[in-house]
């Protein structure tokens, strides 16, 4: 289970950095990503170019997650919550989705990772306990609002 | 502004041809001209072979004088609109967030008070300015379709093609919907091409109608000389009688044999 006990400030120093490399490239492709949300025909009607819109998401997307997960481990359900949250406060307008979705994110990270020490004192609980305790019933509280929308 | 043309345009979904070496006469700018054919007679396709989103086999599609396949997908977009005819959405956007997306055409990070206010305009026009904070999602058929139409009249563009904009409508969206693509053509001289299975709607709006069947142009004239073609009977396979409406309009009347 992931655990912010190995972070180092060089660690967090390349996250960073990887960060600012790729941020500004999603930035750019903010409205292509809101077109996508439209389906993919009406997205390619805009002119934007699906299929390597695509392999640029999921090359992006790979390498964030594979450096913040080579140092910390899986931290489960942040990415779960944090844009479901983002989501709520600001609609799916890309340009406003993706900062806020990131910023969530970091401050459930923050939050938990406070929880993880304050608990027990002299005891740091590994951040993914945590993580997992609020994000299965907000996991769980998805699922039963999928279904119930179904049911109408 | 300049006419689009097209020759000798070949294409085939795998080993399944549907258009072998076709031509239309240059449709003009400023003037509305119905796609019309039966089912599965190719008016998609043939929409999207001119917007570039299929890629040609054969053949030359013109914009005046520029050959469409020597412009970028991007540029090429750009000047010929074309509205697909679904569109579904799961998305918590709202109407007018969709709109502006299509106003600011992928470009620019920022809205500026002037796109706002074009955006908000464009609704109002479109007769949708009370659905502007609804979420897509939670649209009917026919809203998502007024939207649609929104989305591209809203750009600026030398050719528009609509895929059946009327489909899902009421008759009063359907007389409104097509009145407002057909005063936009118009105002902005531009060629303005839309697929329509109502045969009254095309001859009421339309100044010229392409009859598209078999993967062939069967017909490119005036409502008056295609609706009483023989081709127009034999492509549909029923038989057609047009006749003078109470407002001089042209009505068209099928019978099953």
């Amino acid at each position: 289970m992931g655990s912010l006990a190995r972070a180092t400030w060089s660690k967090v120093g390349i996250c960073f950095l990887i960060l600012v490399l790729t941020l500004p490239w999603f930035m750019n492709r903010s409205w292509a990503l809101t077109a996508l949300r439209m389906g993919e025909d009406k997205a390619a009607a805009l002119g934007v170019n699906v299929s390597i819109l695509r392999i640029g998401v999921l090359a992006g997307v790979s390498l964030l997650s594979a450096v913040a997960v080579s140092f910390v481990g899986a931290i489960a359900f942040v990415g779960l919550v944090g844009p479901h949250i983002a989501r709520m406060i600001v609609g799916e307008d890309q340009r406003g989705f993706l900062p806020l979705s990131a910023l969530c994110g970091a401050l459930i990270l923050s939050g938990t990772s406070i929880a993880s020490k304050a608990i027990t004192p002299g005891i740091v609980y590994p951040i993914g306990m945590i993580t997992s305790l609020i994000g299965i019933p907000f996991f769980i509280l998805l699922i039963l609002g999928q279904r119930k929308r179904h049911w109408q | 502004m300049s006419a689009l043309s097209a020759e000798n345009i070949s294409f085939s979904y795998g080993s399944r041809q549907i258009f072998d070496a076709i031509a239309f006469e240059p449709i003009v700018p400023g003037q509305l001209t119905a796609l019309i054919g039966p089912n599965a007679a190719g008016k998609s396709t043939l929409f999207r072979l001119i917007a570039g989103l299929l890629p040609l086999q054969s053949g030359k599609v013109h914009l005046g004088n520029i050959d469409l396949d020597s412009l970028s997908t991007r540029a090429r977009l750009k000047r010929v609109c074309f509205m697909p005819q679904f569109f579904t959405a799961n998305a918590a956007l709202t109407v007018f967030d969709v709109v502006m997306m299509a106003h600011k055409q992928l470009k620019g990070w920022r809205v500026s008070d002037a796109d706002m206010i074009a955006v908000g305009t464009a609704l109002h026009e479109a007769g949708i300015g009370h659905l502007a904070e609804a979420y897509v999602s939670e649209l009917s058929g026919g809203q998502s379709q007024l939207v649609s139409v929104t989305q591209a009249l809203i750009r600026k563009s030398d050719v528009y093609l609509f895929d059946e904009p009327t489909s899902a409508l009421d008759l009063r969206h359907q007389l409104d919907v097509l009145g407002q693509i057909k005063s936009a053509v118009v105002r902005r001289g531009a060629v303005g091409v839309v697929a329509l299975h109502d045969l009254n709607l095309a001859a009421r709006f339309a100044d010229n109608l392409i009859l598209l069947g078999e993967g062939r142009i069967l017909a490119q004239d005036s409502p008056r000389e295609v609706l009483r073609a023989n081709a127009i009977a034999k492509t549909y396979g029923v038989a057609i009688e047009t006749s003078q409406g109470p407002r001089e309009e042209l009505i068209v009347h099928a019978y099953a044999s």
